[in-house]
């Protein structure tokens, strides 16, 4: 299998406090994987050492098998900064709170990567930008700042900020959690649409039906580790695994 | 008797001026390395703002003037007033914009950086293009307030003996024995300030195009 992103045993401690407890976790190109698990359990972390927010203490993640860090002599050994920077320009991340920038216009956000990072022709950015605006039904915001849109609105620009750059892999971290139900499913419905164009993606959510709909693979994280893992429905109906039961217990109500 | 009040504007801008931009930018300067990492210049950085905002301008005005002669023996001609001034007053504004600008950098959520990063920008390019104007835009009030109070402290030069608008009010008044100088001198230093005010005014205007949460 073509493998993406390749995250294997890696741990996490904060303060002598143990967050990721010996993570593995695969995704291989078209996958989409969505991480369940209660509050607390390390789902962010676990997305934040894979982008690099955070630094790991031990184990290895490597994007399309080049090491972003690895182990040596049990201690995490990063990429020289160089590659690790070319390396990093392979993933985008939406955050929860998107975390846009306020004192640009949304052209200007999503623009601003490809202008001043990677060089892009400025006509070319925008003319993509333009396309990407459409596509997210954002057209005539285009000279918005961030404060004259809604909550659904303003991420939906990040996930435009994050897909002009051509990820290979797309983070979401509950990137539905900040909305209400109907901002939800408006959200869902432009990832729904990545997925059916084979993007591949890693979504932290709390809305089981939509992890079950659109994943590939259903992670399930208890305590800093992987509980339970494997296709949607086979997670989600017949499970022995006692937390998860529990866990999705919560949502049936 | 305005004339004369007037050539000693000619100091007092000089003084308003170099001081504001000279201290912008070196307390930028300065408010870095009170953030720094190593704790040796974070702590150095410290004790001198803390030395900036706990002694009287004018103390540090005088020794920076006749510091030289009384400590080495060095004599400074009159032609140092005017730069004694200056050094006084960009060494201590510079304190007080660096808290400024501290507390306007450690304002931006860490999110904005964490955002820059994913996409890809450098740490100096996320300072300048991210970071450093929401920073402004959050400053701009208590920048203001001290270039108000900027206008007024030039009239401490008079303290050394520089000649500037207040030295001469002093001087035409006891000349005269009249109160009309100072009263001459406190409208001109109104409306230097009203004028202040009003650019700053018209800047904070101008970073109002956008809102932070
Ligand atoms: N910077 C930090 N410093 C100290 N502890 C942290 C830090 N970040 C996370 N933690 C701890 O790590 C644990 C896992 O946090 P994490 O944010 O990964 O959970 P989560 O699964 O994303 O939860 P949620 O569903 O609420 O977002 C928590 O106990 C949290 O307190
Ligand atoms: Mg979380």
């Amino acid at each position: 299998m073509d493998e993406v992103l390749a995250i294997k045993n890696i741990f996490k401690s904060y303060g002598g406090k143990t967050v990721l407890n010996d993570i593995s976790l695969t995704v291989g190109r078209g996958e989409v994987v969505s991480v369940i698990g209660s509050s607390g359990s390390g789902k962010s972390t676990l997305l934040r050492c894979a982008t690099h927010l955070t630094d790991i203490d031990s184990g290895s993640v490597a994007y399309n098998g080049e090491y972003m860090v690895r182990t040596v002599d049990s201690k995490a050994v990063y990429a020289p900064s160089r590659e690790l920077k070319r390396i990093c320009s392979g993933f985008g991340l939406v955050f929860q709170n998107h975390n846009l920038f306020p004192h640009m216009t949304v052209m200007k956000n999503i623009t601003a990567a490809p202008i001043s990072v990677m060089k892009t022709n400025k006509e070319y950015a925008y003319e993509k930008a333009r396309a990407l605006l459409k596509r997210l039904d954002l057209s005539d915001k285009a000279d918005a700042y961030p404060f004259q849109l809604s909550g659904g609105q303003q991420q939906r620009v990040s996930i435009a900020r994050a897909l002009i750059c051509d990820p290979e892999i797309l983070f979401f971290d509950e990137p539905t959690s900040a909305l209400d139900p109907e901002l939800t499913a408006g959200i869902l419905r432009y990832i729904k649409d990545l997925a059916a164009e084979k993007m591949t993606m890693v979504i932290v959510t709390h809305e089981m039906s939509f992890a079950r709909k659109i994943s590939s693979r259903v992670v399930f994280m208890n305590g800093g580790t992987v509980a339970a893992e494997g296709a949607p429905d086979e997670l989600f109906n017949n499970c022995d695994n006692e937390r998860l039961r529990r866990f999705l217990g919560q949502f049936s109500e | 008797m305005f004339r004369l009040l007037l050539e000693g504007m000619g100091n007092t801008l000089l003084i308003f001026f170099v001081t504001l931009i000279a201290s912008l930018p070196v307390g930028l300067g300065v408010s870095f390395c009170r953030m720094s990492k190593k704790p040796i210049i974070r702590w150095v950085t410290k004790i001198y703002i803390s030395i900036m905002r706990g002694t009287p301008l004018m103390l540090q005005l005088l020794v920076v003037r006749y510091g030289p002669y009384l400590l080495f023996g060095i004599r400074c001609t009159d032609a140092y007033d005017i730069y004694a001034v200056l050094i006084a007053f960009i060494v201590n504004y510079a304190a007080y914009f660096a808290e400024i600008y501290r507390s306007g950098i450690e304002s931006v959520p860490v999110g904005q950086y964490e955002a820059a990063q994913i996409l890809g920008f450098g740490k100096v390019q996320t300072f300048f293009t991210v970071i450093l104007p929401q920073v402004i835009k959050r400053v701009l009030p208590s920048i203001t307030n001290e270039t108000i109070t900027l206008v007024k402290d030039t009239s401490l030069a008079f303290a050394i003996g520089l000649v500037e608008m207040f030295t001469r009010a002093k001087q035409i008044a006891s000349k005269e024995t009249s109160m009309l100088p100072y009263l001459f001198a406190g409208i001109l230093y109104y409306i230097f300030n009203y004028a202040v005010a009003f650019g700053m005014e018209k800047a904070e205007k101008a970073f109002g195009y956008y809102e932070i949460k």
